[in-house]
């Protein structure tokens, strides 16, 4: 390994363009939003000062029920990739026959756009035409359910996500060392117990990083929820990207949407925050 | 021994198809809608094709503007970021791995940190300085702020550079070697199962990128995932046409994942030269 050393000429020059590109379309843009957090503006006519007066919005009821549909939508997946993916990963150790065939189809539902995925999925859910209807053999609308509707985006979330957590589980999985399930076996424990006791405790820095990924994909669910519920019904699975979006592209309030969007960043900054902590006190 | 063989089967049989059952299911119930006849599945709605018909992908695509002309601009903007975020990728993480400075490891932090923060965030600041410059509704908007950096493409090469034993490189630079021949001719060649998932991962997401090329460029170039939304409030419950739609748009991926698949296993195995 290298030592550290002063920037030289070669290393300037090779972190020049991804440098510039996250300083001119990362960096730039913040400060500009935080900037907008002070303007009164509708995209059209000039942007007006407006000091404080879009702070307004994090305290109307709108911000902390988005706030609320995301953790609700965002846990609920969040624990079905993770169980899932780990009891997954555990029967992809065992090297069971096609194993490889698994893994492969673990990993199509995260290929494949949320947007096209939220689209099949409103297919599925269509009130008289769709899958479910069929199968329960009468009209099903979970669209229109302010309690199904939420769940229903969960499960299609967690359909894309679980294989992704089960393939970084099952590498984590091979990193521990033969010898310490050898040991527990002799000790007499079972092939579950080892799972809970041994395996899920070793993993924990990968249930972090999966968690975190968790955050960042709620704090960013949109794609999936426009083709499937559009937000409805009446605004119940407004998770806080689309709220931005309506308030920046559909009410025209851009320094209200700014205000959001900070707010929803530093919310979703404390709660990586706490997860990574969780992860290094375990590891 | 024998008796656990015959329980070790059935268990291997169980998994593959609950776990085929549930990947595969929604998307063959896509690929057959796709193929069944409007009139057949207005009267039955789910099942199979009878006959198997190719009229719903023959009705989108008589209109090029529908998909064609969509998926062109997509394949464009994909191979454009895939080249030029695995370029700038394979560079930065070289100097983070061979040449790293003082504040090189806060600036890695830095690259990381703008890979969590929610896209909406950096989207709304980007609209209104594109809009101002007059780029909303150009095709440069769509990759542009993208090419330079891509924080997962960074983060992936520095994981694999760093799974090199340093003496090689180390023996390389004593023998005079500049860095862009240790990069060229030992880092690159080494690596080359990351780099192809990069360049392939890179595709996918632009391939499947949807907020952004909306907002940005909606209307002059839709992108494909844009169309496939338009198709869907455009012939809502069409679902025979609204499926093939999917369908075409779900492929490309798919076909990339065979692709991906021979060396999606590689980076474990090929650790253990590294032990």
């Amino acid at each position: 390994m290298p030592r550290s050393r002063r920037l030289s000429g070669t290393a300037a020059l090779w972190l020049a363009p991804s440098g510039i590109g996250v300083a001119a379309f990362f960096l730039a843009p913040l400060l500009v939003l935080v900037w907008l957090t002070t303007q009164s503006w509708d995209l059209l006519t000039p942007p007006r000062w407006a000091g404080g007066a879009n702070l307004g919005a994090l305290g109307d009821g709108a911000f902390g029920h988005a706030l609320g549909m995301t953790a609700i939508i965002g846990a609920i997946a969040l624990v079905v990739q993770l169980g899932g993916g780990f009891l997954l990963a555990e029967l992809l150790m065992l090297r069971l026959a096609g194993t490889r065939l698994v893994g492969t189809l673990l990993l199509l539902p995260w290929l494949i756009a949320p947007l096209a995925v939220g689209v099949l999925a409103r297919w599925f859910a269509a009130p008289s035409d769709g899958v479910i209807a069929s199968a329960l053999g009468r009209r099903f609308d979970a669209v229109v359910d302010p309690v199904a509707a939420p769940v229903l985006i969960a499960a299609v979330v967690a359909w894309q996500g679980t294989g992704f957590a089960a393939l970084v589980y099952t590498a984590a999985l091979r990193a521990i060392p033969t010898d310490l399930h050898r040991m527990a076996q002799l000790d007499g424990l079972t092939r579950a117990g080892i799972s809970r006791r041994i395996d899920w405790p070793l993993v924990a820095p990968t249930t972090a990083f999966l968690g975190v990924i968790g955050v960042v994909q709620a704090f960013g669910l949109y794609d999936l929820i426009v083709p499937l519920t559009g937000g409805g019904p009446d605004g119940a699975t407004e998770t806080v990207a689309v709220l931005v979006v309506r308030n920046a592209w559909e009410f025209f309030d851009v320094g209200r949407a700014s205000v959001l969007a900070v707010g929803s960043v530093a919310v979703e900054a404390v709660l990586i925050a706490v997860i990574v902590l969780w992860g290094r006190r375990r590891s | 021994m024998r008796r656990r063989i015959l329980p070790r089967r059935l268990g291997s049989l169980a998994l593959l198809v609950i776990v085929g059952a549930v990947v595969l299911g929604p998307l063959s119930a896509m690929v057959t809608t796709a193929f069944t006849r409007p009139t057949q599945f207005a009267a039955q709605g789910i099942g199979l094709p009878a006959p198997w018909t190719s009229e719903n992908f023959a009705a989108l695509l008589s209109d090029p503007d529908v998909l064609i002309r969509p998926a062109l601009i997509t394949l464009a903007v994909a191979g454009i970021l895939a080249t030029v975020q695995t370029v700038t990728a394979v560079l930065a993480a070289y100097v983070f791995i061979r040449l790293p400075f003082r504040g090189s490891r806060v600036l890695l932090a830095l690259y990381v940190g703008s890979y969590l923060a929610p896209p909406v965030v950096t989207f709304l600041p980007l609209y209104v300085v594109f809009a101002r410059v007059g780029l909303i509704g150009t095709f440069w908007v769509l990759f542009v702020p993208f090419a330079l950096a891509s924080p997962y493409a960074i983060l992936l090469l520095v994981q694999s550079f760093r799974s090199i034993p340093s003496e090689i490189l180390d023996a390389a630079e004593l023998d005079g070697a500049s860095h862009g021949s240790v990069l060229r001719r030992i880092v690159l060649p080494l690596t080359l199962p990351t780099v192809g998932i990069v360049v392939l991962v890179s595709a996918v997401s632009a391939w499947n990128s949807y907020l952004w090329p909306r907002l940005a460029s909606g209307v002059a170039f839709p992108q494909i995932q844009v169309a496939i939304g338009a198709l869907q409030s455009q012939y809502d419950s069409n679902w025979t046409l609204v499926m093939a739609g999917t369908t075409l748009a779900v492929v490309p991926p798919l076909l990339a994942a065979a692709v991906i698949q021979r060396h999606l296993w590689r980076p474990a195995e090929s650790s253990a030269w590294t032990a």
